[in-house]
């Protein structure tokens, strides 16, 4: 079976430093996988990889068997660690235009999920307050039915209420087909919804294993086991 | 894909560019209907002497507005296509926009023509101000009709106008391209300094452009000089010198084809030939650097620098 994301000797260097060096893991389908590490270990760097954001240094990426492209951002959706949304365009508008761009895209889902929120459809993106449009974002790409799911920090910077319905909107609404990597350094809010965990340390695959494995091999959570990993 | 992104290209920009036409429509319409000097000029009793001053400096600030209005279509135009690009593919607006299933290719085709069709807009609305300016003196008469006079005597207006309206159409696609590449080349040059970098390829390309077209044309000048020289032209006086693009005589004699007899502008065959040989090549020229824009800008967005 094709990996749904995969990466061999994948390297990429800014300047004279690597930010991934010669990472290597092929990531199984309909699995919910946290990338973690400290910051600066390469996290974003590997989904920038994998949206066709960047170009490798070296190695390569591989998204369901194809280098990163137009195939591949059909079934990949991602979320990015910023407000990615012209912020003068209306909500309304945005829906438009991810169903206008992505045949995966579940409008209804997308408007129901939205209302929950409490976001109307006329408002403008700019006037929502930042942690609304971060889930408001997180709607809109979890309203696709992707093979492939690429959270770029969804927990950094808000409230433990806010991650809380940021993680329970990512268990209700993801393809379940599809696979989930979500990537943060927030271990202890996470742990529980994870079946596998890919650990990074400057650039390099430390850790790639099932959360139960890890936890009959070491006798410890994956927060604790991550703690002395990355122990400063 | 090309249409879809071309669509929302034309959503995300026309919001902006609606609010400045119409502004400068607005002006546009004061200064026709309300400018008292050239209400003057139509009306013998309403002698420039007697306008009251209120008017004269009403009718004065109306056209150093106008003026500026101009200016501030252009350069708001230019500006406005620059941060769009910028903001949509280096800012933070790249993560969806690069996100989207389409080719990089695809998005730089929607943004030349989108970037293209402002610039066309923005250019008629100048013409177009230019001529209801003119409208209230008969001056657009005057135009046609030495138009007309000129078709006549047989130069080719018509050939003339259509190579102009190619040449607008491909010189403001070249234009964007050209603000396009410094932009994408910007952040590869100097990767720390993005703004800067990109600052400093517009330079580059600004110079090389202008260095190939001034020497293309100069080759042509000189070539032109021995062919329709003023020495051909007895009493003739080029303008602009051996450089100039076309010469333009000034005679007496009635048998010099190419002069202002009797106070009216004639163009010899050679001359028609000329122009017509310039404004081809101009065109070819814009062509090669079009396309030369563009795969130099696909090349440097293919690099995909990291996003701010």
């Amino acid at each position: 079976m094709t990996a749904i994301l995969e990466a061999k000797g994948l390297s990429k260097h800014y300047a004279q430093v690597a930010a991934l060096n010669e990472a290597s893991f092929a990531l199984e389908a309909g699995r919910i996988v946290g990338l973690l590490g400290p910051n600066g270990s390469g996290k974003t760097t590997l989904i920038k990889l994998a949206c066709d954001l960047l170009a490798p240094t070296a190695g390569e990426i591989l998204v369901d068997g194809m280098a990163p492209g137009v195939e591949t951002k059909k079934i990949v959706s991602y979320l990015p660690d910023r407000v990615y949304f012209d912020e003068r365009m209306k909500v309304g508008d945005c829906v438009e235009m991810f169903a206008d761009f992505y045949e995966d895209f579940d409008v209804m889902k997308a408007n129901e999920m939205l209302a929950q929120l409490g976001v109307a459809q006329q408002l403008l993106f700019k006037n929502l307050s930042k942690g609304t449009k971060e889930k408001a974002q997180l709607c809109f790409v979890m309203s696709r039915k992707a093979k492939l799911y690429l959270l770029d920090e969804p927990i950094g910077g808000v409230d433990p209420a806010a991650r809380d319905y940021i993680l329970s909107t990512i268990l209700r609404n993801y393809n379940e087909d599809g696979t989930v990597l979500i990537s943060t350094h927030l271990i202890y809010d996470i742990e529980r919804i994870l079946d596998d965990v890919l650990f990074l340390n400057w650039g390099r695959v430390v850790r790639h294993q099932s959360t139960d494995e890890l936890r009959e091999q070491t006798g410890k959570s994956v927060d604790e086991v991550f703690r002395e990993v990355f122990k400063c | 894909m090309l249409s879809k992104l071309i669509k929302y290209e034309f959503k995300a920009t026309a919001r902006t560019f609606f609010w400045i036409y119409a502004a400068f429509v607005v002006i546009m319409v004061l200064n026709a209907l309300f400018n008292p000097i050239t209400l003057a000029s139509h009306n013998n009793s309403f002698a420039s002497d007697d306008v009251p001053v209120a008017l004269a400096v009403l009718s004065g600030a109306l056209i150093v507005l106008y003026f500026a209005a101009i200016v501030a279509v252009v350069v708001v135009t230019f500006v406005f296509i620059l941060l769009r690009f910028w903001r949509s593919m280096n800012g933070d607006l790249g993560y969806l926009t690069l996100t989207l299933p389409a080719t990089r290719e695809q998005h730089l085709g929607a943004k030349v023509i989108v970037a293209t069709v402002w610039n066309i807009v923005s250019g008629v609305l100048v013409v177009l101000s230019i001529f209801l300016m003119m409208a209230n003196t008969g001056g657009v008469s005057d135009i046609f009709g030495e138009l007309r006079k000129f078709a006549a005597e047989g130069v080719p207006i018509g050939g003339w106008t259509a190579t102009v309206i190619v040449l607008v159409i491909v010189g403001s696609a070249t234009g964007s391209l050209m603000l396009f590449a410094a932009m994408s080349w910007g952040p590869v040059l100097l990767k720390n300094h993005r703004v800067g970098g990109s600052f400093l390829a517009y330079i580059i390309l600004y110079a090389i452009t202008q260095i190939v077209m001034g020497a293309v044309l100069l080759v042509i000048g000189l070539s032109n000089w021995g062919a329709v020289g003023p020495v051909e032209i007895g009493g003739a006086v080029p303008l602009g010198g051996p450089g100039s693009t076309f010469d333009v005589a000034v005679a007496d004699g009635a048998d010099a084809p190419l002069a202002f007899a009797d106070g009216n502008l004639a163009f010899s065959p050679a001359d028609i030939s000329s122009v017509t040989a310039i404004l081809l090549i101009t065109l070819v020229i814009n062509v090669a650097f079009g396309v030369a824009y563009w795969f130099f800008t696909r090349a440097m967005l293919n690099r995909k620098q990291n996003l701010a």
